[in-house]
């Protein structure tokens, strides 16, 4: 699903979420420990509200 | 926190209302994505040095005067 810019990925993967969550967060584990290089994609409120939408 | 002294600040800051946060606790070349690509064998001390002691104070439109008059209050009775 897009946004605008960007969306949401859903997955029953949980390594697969693991490693999401790092790419869109500079690869922050949590309390600036970055891991990995990653990027910032965490979602604005306004493309929120655009996602939670209804179609 | 990596330090003792951000702790003993944390805490006490706590106590007395303030909330605060370490957001650069560390050079940028010691987190460990860093390490593993080799960054940082110089190594900046300054950069290191104030990471150990740098917090956060609250600072946002909501606080009112006698909010920023508590925090100064308050952080100059801690260096006492």
């Amino acid at each position: 699903m897009t946004t605008g810019e960007g969306g949401m990925i859903t997955t029953n993967d949980n390594a697969l979420a693991d490693r999401l969550r790092l790419l869109r967060n500079h690869g922050d584990t949590g309390k600036y420990n970055h891991i990995s290089i990653g990027y910032n994609y965490r979602m604005t409120n306004i493309q929120g509200a655009i996602g939670s939408e209804p179609r | 926190m990596t330090s003792p002294s951000q702790r003993e600040a944390y805490g006490y800051l706590n106590a007395n209302g303030i909330a605060t946060a370490v957001h650069y606790p560390k050079a940028v070349y010691e987190q460990p994505i860093y390490q593993k690509l080799g960054y940082g064998r110089d190594g900046c001390p300054v950069s290191e040095d104030v990471s150990r002691r740098v917090m956060s104070l609250p600072v946002h439109p909501s606080l009112s005067a006698s909010d920023l008059q508590h925090i100064a209050q308050t952080i100059n009775c801690f260096e006492d």
